[in-house]
């Protein structure tokens, strides 16, 4: 596996220059979605300074740094969506606490929208949004701290289907329901219980 | 070259580790930030036939950047890239339009 240390010479498109450029290699804060992620390696262009590219090692670091960060979300939800929450967690030994177990299940939906069958997690988050379990008088509140990998999954996907990210978590709730509860889906009841081992 | 050289060629650099990410884009680019694995990049990549392959040229250098968008498993998926030796450069690799079959 080729390292890249600082000082390294390459050579990529500026966007600045308009032509392809030599560049060299530095560690430098990037401006990531609204971040600002210290100490990136990136290739900067030599004529005038810009960050032209970003080598793969740096990839992993990026991430890391997303997995620091957090993010709130506040949400309403009717009562019962707190009992599923509790029952999954207290039926998995896992917690009784309904933040963190709306956090956990979040994450674990989340974290598969990246994957081959995200798409079809996305439909089932959207049609679970028209289940008589989806319906009910906001009376809980749930506020639930995310990671900015999740939250950007998150909010990705609310933007492209239209809605507010506190109505796809409730989305993922019903879905975890079926799943976790009525399902008995072994697969994701098993990575449920493993998610939540890493994070206890 | 041919596709089947470039899905060969990227696949190489990926092992290799001879990989850059255009910082413009980089916020989108879900190998770029570490949500995609080199593995499942590569899957993408070779999951790929001749009719889910277009090239176009690259809007500041002439170099042909090759854009993919899988179907069947990884439907959804678009790949953008282009080489400079030693190097394959991505440009993007995100997902979109969920709801196309």
């Amino acid at each position: 596996m080729i390292i890249l240390k600082e000082g390294d010479k390459s050579k990529g498109p500026c966007e600045n220059c308009r032509k392809l450029v030599n560049t060299t290699f530095r560690y430098a804060p990037l401006k990531y979605n609204g971040l600002v992620i210290p100490d990136i390696l990136q290739g900067f262009c030599d004529e005038c300074g810009e960050s032209v590219s970003i080598p793969h090692q740096s990839s992993y670091k990026i991430k890391e740094f997303r997995e620091r960060i957090n993010h709130q979300l506040e949400l309403r939800v009717p009562s019962h969506y707190t009992d599923i929450l509790i029952a999954i967690g207290s039926l998995h030994k896992v917690s009784q606490k309904p933040n963190f177990l709306c956090r956990l299940i979040a994450e674990l939906y989340l974290s598969k929208t990246y994957l081959p069958e995200g798409r079809d997690i996305r439909h089932k988050i959207m049609e679970a949004l028209e289940d008589d379990l989806a319906k009910g008088k906001s009376n809980d509140r749930l506020s639930c701290l995310f990671h900015d990998t999740t939250y950007s999954a998150l909010k990705a996907i609310a933007e492209e289907e239209n809605v507010k990210s506190s109505t796809i978590v409730k989305g993922i709730i019903v879905v975890a329901k079926h799943d976790i509860l009525d399902k008995k889906n072994k697969d994701i009841t098993k990575e449920f219980e493993e998610f939540a081992a890493a994070r206890l | 070259m041919g596709f089947s050289e470039v899905k060969q060629k990227a696949v190489q650099c990926i092992i290799s580790n001879y990989v850059q990410h255009e910082t413009r884009e980089s916020s989108k680019n879900l190998y770029a930030n570490g949500e995609i694995s080199d593995d499942e990049v590569i899957k993408i990549i070779q999951s790929c036939r001749g009719d889910c392959y277009e090239k176009q040229k690259h809007h500041l250098l002439n170099v042909d950047v090759h854009i993919l968008k899988p179907k069947g498993k990884y439907d959804g998926f678009y790949v953008k890239f282009y080489f400079i030796e030693p190097d394959v450069w991505f440009i993007s690799v995100h997902l979109s339009n969920y709801r196309q079959v």
